[in-house]
C-alpha cells in the first residue's frame, strides 16, 4: 500500500555530495545535515556497491548484531586446559591468526619457549627453542580455532587452567586462561623463574579453588558485571578494576568457603585483588562469545574477531566464514614504562582486540576517563573516539551504555564495508610487548589494524555476493 | 560570627547546576571582601540541614528544584556587589563545557540519518559512490534523490526493487530536479502548492512545465524525478509507479502528469494499464516525433483543470538572419530533445542545425554542469557567432536554486553586438532567486528575443531560419 | 543588530525564507517604507505590513498561515526588533528575509464521507474540558453551534493577541474550506466583524476564510479519523496560551455538525 505523497514532505533534507545542492535546500529556509562524504578506500567503489546492493546484506547485519547482542555469557566452571578444550601434551594455543615459529615475534616466542617449560616438555627456556624449531612434536593453533582467546601472546597449554564461560540460552561455550598480573609475566612473553614459578601456583592452587568456588556459588553474570564496570569507568580491555572487585565481590564468599588451605585462599584473594587486569581474562571470552554467535550469517559484512599474532593482524567476517584476512601488525602509539621506547615495542599482539570487536575498550574510550592519560590521550580524545566509532559500526549494545554520552550504547557490531567507506579504523586500547623475547611488558597505548585487511575482506564479500547472484 | 552580620537569604526557580558546579560558585563567593559566610545549593533535604547549621533561615517552600543564595556579610559587606558576583560566577559555568566534545560531522549516510532519522536524502557523490548512499537511505526509510549520473543501470535496479516493497521512493539516478511537499531539490523553481502532481524522467522537462504552470497561475507542491532510465525496459518503470501511486492517494492532486521519452515497447503497455487503474486522470507528456511538445501538453492539462490557457510570453525582438545554419546551445537535455525533433519535423536537413546539449555526460567529465558554469557554451556561442553560415542561435536559460546566482551577467554581454539574430527560452517562475524579470530584462536588452516556452522559441527560430533563405 | 539607515552596509547576510504565497504576495507588493511592530517574542515576530499581520517565525516556532519561516534559531534581538519593507522585501533587525520557498498553509482537503461521527475529544470516554478561558468565553456566548448571528458574539471575545472567539471561528472555518462547505453568512459576518478584533486576528481569520490554517491545525484535519488524530488534537491544544484549545474547540464543532449533516 502506498501512503500518500503529503505524507512523504521533506522538512529536513540530509544532503551527501555537492555543497552547492545543500545550499539549494537552506536557501529555501529547510534544515540541512551535510555528510561529510569523502571518497573510499583506493580501489573499493566496485565493491562497496556489489555488497551494498547484496539483498540478504540488510536483513543479515541485523541478524548477525542480533545474535551477539542477546547473548549472555556466564561463568560456570575454571578447568584445565585439557579438560576444557582438549587441549594435548605439544599443543599449543596462540594469540592471533595461525602463525608458524619462523615467523613468530619475540613475546610469543618467549611465551612459547615458558609454556614448553611449564609443561615438563623441556627443563629450560633455551632447550625449548630446538624444540620448536623442529617442529615435529609441538603444534601451533590460534586460540580463536578452540572456541578460545588468550590476552597478548595468548598461550595456552594444557595444564594451564581456564575460564569456561557459557550462554544458558544455546549451551555454547568459550574459554580463557587466568590472568597473570601486570610486569614480567608469560603473556608478554617473560619466561624467567619467577614467572613460571607463579604459573605453577596458578595450576596448582589457584586454579582448583578458582574451580571450587565456582561450582559451589551462584553463576557469575559476566555480561552483566561488564554492563556495571562501563558505569565505574572501566573500559574492560585495559582498565578492568572495577570488574575485578565486583568478580571479587561475587565469588569472595564461596572462596573463603571452599575448603581449601586459609593461608592459599588469603593468597588467592590477594592476587586477584591485586591485579587490576584479573577481570580481562573473563571479559574477553563473554566478548568471544558473543561474537561466535554472530558468525556464519551469508551476507554479512560483520566483523566477528579482530586478532593480532605479534606479527599479522587478523579479522574474520561473519559473512566469509573461517577465512582470516591478514596485514602487518602495527606498533602501538602511546605511553612506555620506564626508559622503554618505541624501538623496545613489538608490534601489535594479542586476542584482546575481541573486547574491541565487541563495542568495548577503544569502541568505550569515553567511559574510561581514568585512563585516557595512560594510552597518550585526553577526555575529549575520549569521547571523539566513541562517536567516531559509532560510524563504523551497525548500531549499539543497550545493555553496556555509556552515561558520559547520555547512556548511549557502545558502537557494536564492525561493518568492513563502513570502514571502507570512512577509512575510519577500529580503535583499540593495548598493552605493549617488548619485541625481544622474555623482556615482557614496556608500555601501553593506541593501535588500529592494518587498513588493507578491510578492502581484502570486502573483495571477499563482494566475490561471494556476486557468486550467490549467479 | 560578631554581631555586626546580616544575612541574605534568596530563593530562585527555574535555575539548576550541579553540586560541583554550586561549591565552586560558593568557594568563590565565600572569598569576596565583606562575606561572612557563604553557600549557593540546590534546597535538597541535605543542602537545607547543612545551611541551617550555618544558622541561615531557609524558607519552609524551598525544594530540590529550588536554588538557594544564601549570604552572610559582615557590617561593610555590599549585598548588590556579591550577588552580582554570584550571578557572574552562575553563568560563567554555563556553556563552558562542548568545544571538543561536539559532534563531528557524519561521515555517512547512515549516520547522518541516527541523528536526524526520517529525513529525505539528496546524493550527490561522484557514481560510483552514490548507489552506496542511497541504499543507507533506504535502509534507514528515508526516500532518496539521486542527482549524481554515471550510476549502472543494475545498481538503479537493485535499488528501486528494493524501495518498492517498502512504499519508499528512489529519485533517480541523474534525478535533475524535484518538488517535495514545496521543497526543491537540485535544479529546482520556486513553485506555489497547487492541484497538479508531476512525474518526470527528466529534470528540465520538469523545469519547463513548472514554469508554464507557474504562468498559467497553477501551483503544483510535488515533482518526483524518477530518473531517465525509469521506464526503459531494465527498470521497467519501478519509481514511476510508486511515485504516481502516492500523488494518486493524495487527495490535493487533481491531476497527474507524466513527463518522459516514450516508454520502451516492454513498459507502454503495462504502464498505460497502470494509469488507467489509478482514481487520478495521468496525462502522459511523452517527448518524441508526431507527440505533442511540452507546451502543447501544458496547455492540455490546463484545460483539463478547467482553466484558460494563457499567451506564453515572448519579450524582445531580434535581428534577422544572414546565414543558414541553426545553432541550438542547450544547458537542458530536455530543451534540446524537444528542439531537436521540431527541427526535424520542420525538415531542416541535418547539416543545416547543429544542436549541442552542454549538460550531456560528454561536456561535463571533470566540470560542473552548465547550468552552474557556462564557460563552455559560451567559448561555443563566441564560435559561432563569427561563423558566417550562422542563421540564428537558440539557446535556454535555467532558472531557479541550485543554478547559476546570474546567468544573464554573463550571457547578455556575449549576445550583444553579435551579427546572428539570438532566440533564448528563459525557464523560470515568478519567485526564483536570479528573478526572472531581471533575466529576461537584461537578455532583451542584449538583443535576444526571449520565450517560456521552449517548443515556441524552437519554432520562432525555424521561422527566422526560414525567413534567411 | 539593530536597524540603522546610515550604517547599513554592509549589510548582514540575507535570511532565507518560506513564505505561504499570500505573504509573499502582501510582502512584494507593500510599499518602502518602516513596519510597525505588532509583538516581539524569541522565536516569533507580528509585524504590520499594509493593514494586515504577518509573522516572522524561528525554526521551532509554530507554523501559522500569516508567517515567513525561518530556519534561525531564534530572533532574539535586544528589545523590540525594528522592521522596514524594501524593493518588495521585508527586512528584519537589517536582515533581509528572502523567499526561497512556497508553502502550503492551505487546509488538507477533507472528505465529508469520511469525517469521524465523534472527535476524538469525545473518543477518550470522558470528553476533554476545555481550558477554564474557553468554559467562560462558551457560557457567556451559549454557542454550540456556530452560525452568522454568533459570530458577532465571538470576534474579538477573550484576551491577548488572539482573542480566543475568533480561535474558536477560525477551526470552525478551516474544516468547512477543508470539506468544501461554502457558508456565506458566516463568512460575511465575520468580514464584517474584523475590526473589531485585534490586526494580528484579523489576519488569521482572514486566512481561516481563505482556508489557510496553522500547520499544527492542519495536522489535526489530516489526522481526523485515524489513530493519530488524539496526539494530533492534543499537539494543537498545545499552540499558545489558549489559541490551540480555541483552534480545537472550532475544528470539534464544525465536525460535529458536518458529520450530523453527512450522516442525515
Amino acid at each position: 500500500m502506498t501512503s500518500p505523497a503529503s505524507e512523504h514532505v521533506a522538512d529536513r533534507v540530509v544532503s551527501v555530495g555537492a555543497d552547492l545542492l545543500a545550499q539549494a535546500v537552506e536557501d529555501q529556509a529547510a534544515p540541512v545535515s551535510r555528510v561529510d562524504w569523502r571518497p573510499p578506500l583506493p580501489g573499493t567503489e566496485d565493491d562497496l556497491a556489489t555488497v551494498a546492493l547484496d539483498p540478504l546484506r540488510p536483513d543479515a547485519n541485523a541478524q548477525a548484531l542480533a545474535r551477539m547482542l542477546a547473548v549472555q555469557a556466564v561463568l560456570v566452571d575454571v578447568l584445565p586446559a585439557h579438560e576444557a578444550i582438549g587441549l594435548e601434551r605439544g599443543e599449543f594455543l596462540h594469540a592471533g591468526p595461525p602463525i608458524t615459529w619462523e615467523d613468530a615475534s619475540g613475546p610469543l616466542r618467549g611465551a612459547l619457549m615458558g609454556g614448553a617449560v611449564l609443561e615438563g616438555l623441556v627443563d629450560t627456556p633455551e632447550e625449548a627453542v630446538a624444540l620448536l624449531e623442529g617442529g615435529l612434536h609441538v603444534r601451533l593453533e590460534p586460540c580463536h580455532h578452540r572456541r578460545a582467546v588468550g590476552p597478548m601472546a595468548g598461550v595456552v597449554t594444557p595444564s594451564m587452567w581456564m575460564f569456561v564461560l557459557e550462554d544458558p540460552a544455546t549451551g555454547a561455550r568459550t574459554h580463557c586462561t587466568l590472568n597473570e598480573g601486570l610486569g614480567k609475566v608469560l603473556r608478554y612473553g617473560a619466561y624467567s623463574p619467577e614467572v613460571l614459578t607463579r604459573l605453577h601456583w596458578m595450576n596448582d592452587v589457584l586454579g582448583p579453588l578458582l574451580q571450587r568456588a565456582v561450582r559451589a556459588s551462584e553463576p557469575v553474570d559476566v555480561t552483566a558485571i561488564l554492563g556495571q564496570m562501563l558505569q565505574m569507568g572501566d573500559e574492560a580491555h585495559n582498565r578492568n578494576r572495577a570488574g575485578t572487585l565486583m568478580f571479587l565481590r561475587d565469588l569472595g564468599p564461596a572462596l573463603v568457603e571452599s575448603g581449601g588451605d586459609i593461608s592459599d585462599v588469603a593468597e588467592a584473594l590477594r592476587f586477584v585483588g591485586g591485579n587490576d587486569h584479573f577481570f580481562l581474562n573473563l571479559a574477553m571470552p563473554a566478548c568471544k562469545l558473543a561474537l561466535d554467535a554472530a558468525r556464519d550469517v551469508p551476507g554479512s559484512t560483520m566483523v566477528v574477531a579482530m586478532s593480532r599474532n605479534g606479527t599479522d593482524f587478523g579479522i574474520q567476517v561473519s559473512g566469509a566464514g573461517d577465512e582470516w584476512f591478514t596485514g602487518p601488525a602495527q606498533v602501538a602509539d602511546g605511553l612506555y614504562l620506564g626508559d622503554f621506547g618505541p624501538e623496545d615495542a613489538n608490534p601489535d599482539i594479542g586476542d584482546s582486540a575481541i573486547t574491541e570487536t565487541a563495542g568495548l575498550g577503544g569502541f568505550a574510550m569515553a567511559t574510561a576517563p581514568a585512563i585516557v592519560r595512560f594510552v597518550g590521550g585526553s577526555v575529549p580524545d575520549a569521547l571523539a573516539t566513541t562517536r567516531r566509532m559509532q560510524e563504523i559500526t551497525l548500531g549499539e549494545n543497550p545493555r553496556w551504555s555509556v552515561p558520559v554520552l547520555e547512556f548511549a550504547g557502545v558502537p557494536s557490531g564492525i561493518d568492513v564495508t563502513k570502514v571502507c567507506r570512512t577509512g575510519i579504523l577500529p580503535q583499540i586500547n593495548t598493552g605493549m610487548a617488548g619485541r625481544v623475547a622474555g623482556v615482557g611488558q614496556v608500555g601501553a597505548g593506541l593501535v588500529n589494524p592494518p587498513e588493507e585487511i578491510f578492502p581484502q575482506a570486502l573483495t571477499r564479500l563482494a566475490e561471494l555476493t556476486r557468486a550467490r547472484a549467479r | 560570627m560578631t554581631s555586626s552580620t546580616s544575612d541574605h537569604v534568596e530563593i530562585r526557580t527555574g535555575v539548576y547546576a550541579d553540586s560541583v558546579t554550586l561549591l565552586q560558585v560558593s568557594r568563590r563567593i565565600q572569598e569576596l571582601p565583606g562575606v561572612n559566610a557563604a553557600q549557593v545549593a540546590m534546597a535538597t533535604p541535605l543542602n537545607v540541614e547543612v545551611l541551617e547549621r550555618m544558622r541561615f533561615v531557609i524558607p519552609a517552600d524551598a525544594t530540590v528544584n529550588h536554588l538557594v543564595v544564601a549570604i552572610r556579610l559582615d557590617g561593610d559587606g555590599d549585598l548588590d556587589v556579591v550577588r552580582a558576583e554570584v550571578d557572574r560566577a552562575l553563568t560563567e559555568r554555563r556553556g563552558q563545557a562542548s568545544g571538543p566534545t561536539e559532534d563531528a560531522p557524519p561521515r555517512t549516510t547512515t549516520a547522518a540519518l541516527r541523528r536526524e532519522p526520517g529525513s529525505l536524502v539528496l546524493v550527490s557523490v561522484p557514481g560510483p559512490s552514490a548507489a552506496v548512499e542511497a541504499m543507507d537511505a533506504l535502509e534507514s526509510g528515508s526516500d532518496v534523490m539521486v542527482f549524481s549520473d554515471n550510476v549502472p543501470v543494475e545498481q538503479e535496479v537493485a535499488l528501486k526493487r528494493y524501495a518498492a516493497g517498502r512504499d519508499l521512493l528512489v529519485m533517480g539516478p541523474d534525478c535533475g530536479t524535484a518538488v517535495v511537499g514545496g521543497l526543491g531539490l537540485g535544479f529546482a523553481n520556486v513553485v506555489p502548492p497547487g492541484p497538479v502532481g508531476i512525474v518526470a524522467a527528466s529534470g528540465t522537462g520538469c523545469q519547463q512545465v513548472l514554469a508554464l504552470l507557474d504562468h498559467g497561475g497553477v501551483g503544483v507542491t510535488t515533482a518526483y524525478g524518477v530518473g531517465g532510465r525509469d521506464l526503459s525496459a531494465e527498470v521497467g518503470g519501478l519509481a514511476t509507479r510508486t511515485a504516481l501511486a502516492r500523488l494518486d492517494a493524495d487527495p490535493g492532486v487533481e491531476l497527474a502528469v507524466l513527463i518522459s521519452k516514450p516508454p520502451a515497447d516492454e513498459v507502454a503497455g503495462e504502464l498505460t494499464a497502470y494509469t488507467g487503474s489509478l482514481g487520478t486522470p495521468v496525462l502522459l507528456a511523452l517527448l518524441g516525433a508526431g507527440r505533442p511538445d511540452l507546451t502543447a501538453a501544458t496547455e492540455d492539462l490546463l484545460r483539463a483543470l478547467g482553466r484558460d490557457v494563457p499567451t506564453w510570453p515572448v519579450r524582445g525582438e531580434t535581428r534577422t538572419a544572414t546565414g543558414t545554419r541553426l545553432h541550438g546551445l542547450f544547458v537542458g537535455g530536455t530543451m534540446k530533445q524537444e528542439a531537436a525533433v521540431l527541427v526535424t519535423a520542420a525538415g531542416v536537413p541535418p547539416e543545416r542545425a547543429e544542436l549541442i546539449d552542454f549538460g550531456d555526460d560528454e561536456y561535463t567529465i571533470g566540470r560542473a554542469h552548465p547550468m552552474i558554469d557556462p564557460s563552455l557554451r559560451l567559448e561555443r556561442l563566441a564560435e559561432v557567432a563569427a561563423d558566417e553560415t550562422t542563421g540564428v542561435v537558440l539557446m535556454d536559460v535555467v532558472l531557479g536554486h541550485g543554478a547559476e546566482e546570474d546567468p544573464a551577467a554573463s550571457l547578455a554581454p556575449a549576445i550583444d553586438g553579435i551579427r546572428p539574430p539570438v532566440v533564448i527560452t528563459v525557464v523560470g517562475t515568478a519567485h526564483d532567486p536570479q528573478g526572472l524579470d531581471r533575466q529576461v530584462d537584461a537578455l532583451v536588452a542584449a538583443g535576444a528575443e526571449v520565450h517560456l516556452s521552449n517548443a515556441h522559441a524552437t519554432r520562432r527560430a525555424l521561422e527566422i531560419l526560414g525567413g534567411s533563405r | 543588530m539593530t536597524f540603522d539607515a546610515t550604517s547599513r552596509d554592509p549589510r548582514p547576510a540575507p535570511v532565507p525564507v518560506a513564505a505561504p504565497p499570500r505573504v509573499a504576495a502582501r510582502v512584494e507588493s507593500a510599499a518602502d517604507g518602516p513596519v510597525p511592530v505588532l509583538y516581539a517574542g524569541l522565536d516569533t515576530v507580528h509585524l504590520d505590513v499594509a493593514g494586515g499581520a504577518v509573522g516572522v517565525a524561528a525554526a521551532d516556532a509554530p507554523g501559522l498561515p500569516h508567517s515567513l519561516r525561518t530556519n534561525l534559531v531564534s530572533l532574539s534581538s535586544s528589545g523590540v526588533p525594528t522592521a522596514y519593507v524594501e524593493s518588495g522585501i521585508l527586512h528584519l533587525d537589517g536582515r533581509a528575509l528572502v523567499v526561497g520557498r512556497l508553502v502550503d498553509v492551505r487546509a488538507p482537503r477533507l472528505d465529508t464521507a469520511r469525517i469521524p461521527k465523534t472527535s476524538p475529544a469525545a473518543d477518550q470516554g470522558t470528553p476533554r474540558s476545555p481550558g477554564a478561558g474557553l468554559v467562560a468565553l462558551l457560557e457567556g456566548t451559549d454557542v454550540v453551534h456556530i452560525d452568522a448571528a454568533a459570530v458577532a458574539d465571538l470576534v474579538g471575545r477573550g484576551d491577548g493577541l488572539t482573542p480566543l472567539g475568533d480561535d474558536v471561528l477560525c477551526g470552525w472555518l478551516a474544516v468547512h474550506r477543508a470539506a468544501g462547505v461554502a457558508t456565506p453568512a458566516v463568512d460575511d459576518a465575520v468580514r464584517r466583524a474584523l475590526p473589531r478584533t485585534t490586526t494580528l486576528s484579523a489576519t488569521l481569520l482572514e486566512c481561516a476564510l481563505a482556508g489557510e490554517v496553522a500547520d499544527v491545525a492542519a495536522d489535526y484535519l489530516r489526522a481526523l479519523g485515524t489513530p493519530h488524530a488524539s496526539a494530533a488534537r492534543a499537539a494543537l491544544a498545545a499552540l499558545g496560551h489558549t489559541s490551540g484549545e480555541g483552534l480545537a474547540h472550532g475544528i470539534d464543532l464544525a465536525v460535529a455538525a458536518l458529520s450530523g449533516e453527512a450522516a442525515a
